[in-house]
């Protein structure tokens, strides 16, 4: 039952939003999906926890598979689960993210601030994980400032000031 | 059939230990410490990492997952997405506890059947004891206050 409700609310937002060709809504239950694991709760497409472990590393590669396509949409999507991962202190997504946020910006830079600008709630994690790519699993240091300098002033033109400046903090600052 | 890791914490490092029939572990293991799996015992699920394509086998990573509501730092907080899985320090983790990876490997081949909450992992925090006992005054019967023998007059 409230499963249901959960789906027919975000089948409502998603019929009111306006729909242009750059923001094309989630998979229904991708979506809800996400909004029960925000809540805490297990996924209630799963029968047992083991599965809801495994199909919330499913959900992560296909909204990243998504996202390095370019559907339309799909890249915000993943960066708001980057968000919960680190918010909810997940080790294994938030290990995920490390690895794959920055070639995933380097690919499409524009379109990854455009997502931070619209929703700047989302820098922090995104950063942060931009951030924990240099160093992490054996990869090395030695790119962070190469990267901070080739990337501080868009950034710094993308995003609203101060979340430009805490991002840029958060990049210059080793874990 | 059962299996059981130990995992004893002392000054940010860890020894695991695991044995099954001729498999015998003793390895030294790291996590963040910025995220530290609060001591107690766990049920562990061998089983792969499917967003990471870097197994010892060439499939995806080898892992032991720890289940749901595992508690951390102490503060009543709880999360899911805690593994045991290879690494080589602590940056390999924000909150897993890692060890290298043949030893990872050699220990989840020999678990089974996989995807089973076949296995106790009970993770312990060695203290340190620090300092010595204040010296005892044979003059005056007394623990020196000053963490010396007096001087005699």
């Amino acid at each position: 039952m409230v499963v249901r409700a959960i789906g027919a609310l975000v089948g409502l937002c998603l019929s009111v939003s306006p729909v242009t060709s750059q923001q094309v809504p989630p998979d229904e239950s991708d979506a809800v999906e996400l909004i029960e694991m925000m809540l805490g709760r297990v996924p209630s497409r799963y029968q047992t926890p083991l599965a809801a472990m495994h199909g919330s590393t499913e959900l992560y590669t296909r909204t990243h598979d998504q996202a390095r396509a370019k559907e339309p949409g799909a890249l915000g999507v993943w960066i708001l689960f980057g968000d919960l991962a680190l918010r909810s202190v997940d080790a294994g997504l938030s290990q995920s993210y490390a690895a794959d946020m920055l070639p995933l910006y380097r690919q499409q830079p524009e379109d990854f601030l455009a997502v931070l600008s619209a929703a700047p709630w989302l820098a922090p994690s995104a950063c942060h994980h931009l951030s924990t790519h240099f160093g992490s699993e054996d990869r090395p240091e030695s790119g962070r400032l190469p990267f901070l300098t080739s990337e501080k002033d868009r950034f710094a033109s993308a995003l609203p000031t101060p979340t430009a400046a805490a991002c840029l903090n958060a990049l210059a600052t080793p874990k | 059939m059962s299996y059981t890791i130990n995992v004893v914490r002392k000054n940010g490092t860890g020894t695991l230990t695991f044995k099954s029939g001729s498999v015998n572990i003793s390895e030294t293991c790291w996590w963040d410490q910025d995220v530290v799996i609060d001591a107690g015992s766990y049920t562990g699920y061998a089983t792969r990492m499917a967003n990471k394509t870097d197994g010892t086998d060439g499939g995806n990573r080898e892992a032991i997952w720890l289940g749901l509501n595992v508690p951390y730092n102490g503060d009543g907080n709880t999360a899911n997405g805690f593994f045991i899985h290879k690494g080589t320090s602590a940056s390999w983790s924000d909150g897993c506890i890692v060890m290298p990876g043949a030893k990872v490997y050699q220990m989840w081949s020999e678990i089974t059947p996989k995807e089973s909450g076949n296995i106790t992992v009970n993770i312990t925090d060695e203290t340190v004891e620090r300092g010595r006992p204040q010296d005892w005054d044979c003059t005056r019967q007394m623990h020196s206050l000053w963490g010396g023998m007096p001087a005699f007059d």
